[in-house]
């Protein structure tokens, strides 16, 4: 099944402070006819998460204020079943390590394309989601 | 003895005369005859020794005559001696042999002595060979008894060699002799003794004896001027040694023409045409021109007493045709010389220097640039994820052929995305572009911003909330924006630094009219500057980050105080760190 005829019925959430990739990716997916909300702080997106839910979020890692570790770590106290995909521009060991200690399902490294993109998201689809983590 | 026999004959002589030319009662006899002819013979005689006394007065007279010639011929000599500025050997054998050879002296010796008492040399004439043993003596301290007396007091010591100074190897055989000696002095300075043997006649003789002190005061007098002499001579070769082997080029200049160069002068500006004229300002780079003509302008006019100012020139062209240029800084300051306005202008060549510290400049920027790297990628890589994303959009739209209606649009954002590089690219390029520092009048705020820009996602990834209060209608200041930008980046990233293990991470920066001066404050709520370390964070190499060369913060001082400005250490309102720029709004005048 085609990966965005099943993301049509998903709640996406884009955390990113960066307009260029908010407006991109929210074009990106309108073309898809999916609906992708995006917002630019990890605060901002909690109440996103607490108002709506969620299904699948894809964090970047920097972001003013809680950096998207920590912000993946709350969404994740909120909802265990989250599917969570970390966007970043330096792929330290550090974060990695932290990363995958919150089980985080994928990392796209910047710049990226949407093919990495579609990638990520058809495997964290794919895979099977057990809540790990506290 | 012989005088006494002498008038004896005069009287004789006069009685008998006068017995002879009065005939008158000769052959009488009697008492009679005896008083008359007692009374002629005793007027006679009065007569003869009257005559006596008078033809030795006369010849006494005429003596006193040809002796106070010859004293005034001999102080006359002396006098032209002294006059032709010979060496101190030549003056004081030249006054020896004036006095013997001239004079009516048997002989003379002169001995100069130093500030401390020492021989330093002498001469004499006349003396030969006894002379050597005495002037051995003095050379050991011994000194003759009467020039030790003539040193201890005041005036001539009259000696009698024969009978006073038995054991003087002066005195052996001279007999009938008199001996002057007197200090030569100057305004209680002794310089030395001059001393004569004369005949003994001239012992009681006071105008002989004043005489001869007063050459004496005119030798003094001529060896006070003589150590004058040396003492300019000496330090005028000094001056001249000192100048010659300057390592400061210096020149001087009369009426607009080079009167003199010293060495290192020639080497900096190499060969200069014969009618090179400095106020021409020939060679002077065209950036520097103006400021060099003001500079001179006002001390040759005399507004200021002494003025600094660097600048670059093009040297003469080298034989070897090469002409690369120099960078110098000058002091130019107004002095009288040989009696006329000259101006003096030193000089040391800074070339190496300047191109040091725009090697270290340049290695600044970069490390600064190194700094805030991170966020510049980040500038880039998220509109060209953005044009990436948006390429793929248009892909699937053109290969589905739907929703063509929002092709457009797309392709607007995709070149809004990639103007957004362009100007980070455009803005790294601009801050690292290696140049001199050109100071023109412009607004602080622009360079500050620039800076803001450049840290922005750097200070925003760090979690620093910045407070920015820039004020509007500040006067224009003359500064290089690129450079105020480096010092801002530098600033900056060094606050961020000092956040780094902060609670609350804030930075403030602001620009304000203070004082007439423009400042900028960057302050941090970070643990701040110790009080007595405020000065030394500005030392090059002082550095507290285990990764840093120090280097950062004194060339930012090094910068602004090239814009003649200030860059101080306060406290910020948070008890951090405030670094303060303080610019001047009109331009600075030199000196």
């Amino acid at each position: 099944m085609d990966l965005f005829a099943r993301l049509q019925g998903m709640k996406v959430l884009l955390v990113e402070d960066d307009q260029w990739i908010r407006d991109s990716l929210r074009r990106f997916f309108a073309n898809e006819n999916c609906v992708l909300m995006a917002v630019e702080s990890g605060e901002d997106a909690l109440e996103v998460i607490k108002g709506n839910g969620c299904d699948i979020i894809i964090a970047d890692y920097r972001l003013p204020g809680m950096n998207g570790l920590e912000f993946l770590k709350r969404a994740q106290d909120i909802n265990a079943r989250v599917k969570k995909i970390l966007l970043t521009a330096y792929m330290t060991e550090a974060v990695i390590s932290e990363a995958f200690r919150l089980g985080v399902h994928e990392f796209i490294e910047k710049p990226f394309s949407t093919e990495d993109l579609e990638e990520a998201l058809t495997r964290v689809l794919e895979k099977k989601i057990t809540a790990n983590g506290p | 003895m012989r005088k006494s026999i002498l008038n004896i004959l005069a009287f004789l002589g006069g009685a008998v005369l006068l017995s002879l030319i009065t005939p008158v009662q000769v052959g009488h006899t009697g008492p009679d005859f005896s008083l008359q002819a007692s009374l002629l013979v005793l007027l006679g005689g009065l007569g003869g020794v009257s005559l006596r006394l008078w033809l030795l007065q006369r010849r006494k007279g005429r003596e006193r005559e040809a002796n106070l010639a010859l004293v005034v011929r001999t102080v006359r000599r002396i006098h032209l001696l002294l006059a032709e500025r010979n060496g101190r050997d030549e003056l004081i054998a030249g006054i020896c042999r004036i006095l013997v050879d001239e004079g009516h002296y048997f002989s003379a010796w002169l001995a100069l002595i130093n500030r401390e008492g020492a021989l330093a040399c002498c001469a004499e004439v006349g003396l030969g060979e006894r002379f050597s043993r005495v002037r051995q003596g003095m050379g050991k301290g011994i000194f003759p008894a009467c020039a030790k007396k003539a040193l201890s007091g005041e005036g001539l010591v009259v000696s009698d060699p024969a009978s006073r100074c038995a054991g003087c190897v002066l005195a052996a055989d001279d007999v009938d002799r008199v001996c002057f000696t007197v200090k030569l002095s100057y305004h209680d300075q002794a310089y030395g003794l001059l001393s004569v043997s004369t005949s003994a006649a001239r012992e009681h003789n006071r105008e002989e004896q004043r005489l001869f002190a007063e050459i004496a005061q005119d030798v003094g007098q001529a060896l006070y001027l003589m150590e004058l002499e040396t003492q300019r001579a000496i330090s005028e070769n000094r001056f001249r040694e000192l100048v010659e082997n300057s390592l400061a080029g210096i020149l001087l200049i009369q009426d607009e023409a080079i009167i003199y160069r010293n060495p290192e002068q020639k080497r900096l500006f190499g060969p200069l045409p014969a009618n090179f004229r400095p106020d021409a300002f020939t060679g002077v780079h065209a950036d520097d021109l103006e400021k060099v003509k003001a500079a001179y302008g006002r001390v040759s006019s005399g507004a200021a007493a002494s003025v600094d100012v660097d600048f670059r020139f093009y040297p003469q062209r080298q034989a070897d045709g090469a002409q690369a240029m120099k960078w110098v800084f000058c002091r130019a300051s107004r002095i009288e010389y040989q009696g006329r306005e000259t101006v003096l202008v030193s000089m040391i060549d800074i070339t190496r220097n300047r191109e040091l510290e725009r090697i270290v400049r340049v290695q600044d920027k970069m490390s600064s640039l190194g700094r805030v790297a991170a966020g510049i990628a980040h500038e880039i890589r998220n509109p060209l994820s953005g044009i990436n994303i948006y390429l793929d959009t248009l892909a699937k739209i053109y290969e589905r052929g739907e929703k063509m209606e929002t092709v457009g649009e797309i392709i607007n954002q995709a070149q809004n995305a990639s103007e957004k590089i362009e100007s980070v690219i455009r803005r790294v390029i601009d801050f690292s572009k290696p140049g001199q520092p050109r100071l023109l009048m412009a607004e602080v705020n622009q360079p500050v911003e620039n800076a803001l820009a450049l840290c922005a996602v750097a200070l925003r990834r760090d979690g620093v909330e910045l407070e920015k209060n820039l004020a509007r209608d500040l006067p224009r200041c003359l500064l290089d924006a690129s450079l105020i930008e480096q010092v801002m980046v530098n600033l900056l990233s060094n606050a961020a630094e000092a956040l780094r293990h902060a609670e609350a991470k804030r930075i403030s920066v602001r620009t304000a009219l203070e004082n007439g001066r423009v400042v900028i404050r960057v302050g941090d709520s970070g643990p701040g500057i110790q009080e007595g370390l405020r000065d030394k964070v500005f030392d090059p190499f002082y550095t507290t980050k285990s990764d840093g060369t120090g280097i950062g913060l004194s060339l930012c001082q090094r910068i602004i105080n090239d814009h003649h400005g200030a860059l101080t250490v306060e406290e910020s309102a948070w008890g951090g760190a405030e670094f303060v720029i303080a610019l001047t709004t009109e331009p600075e005048q030199e000196g």
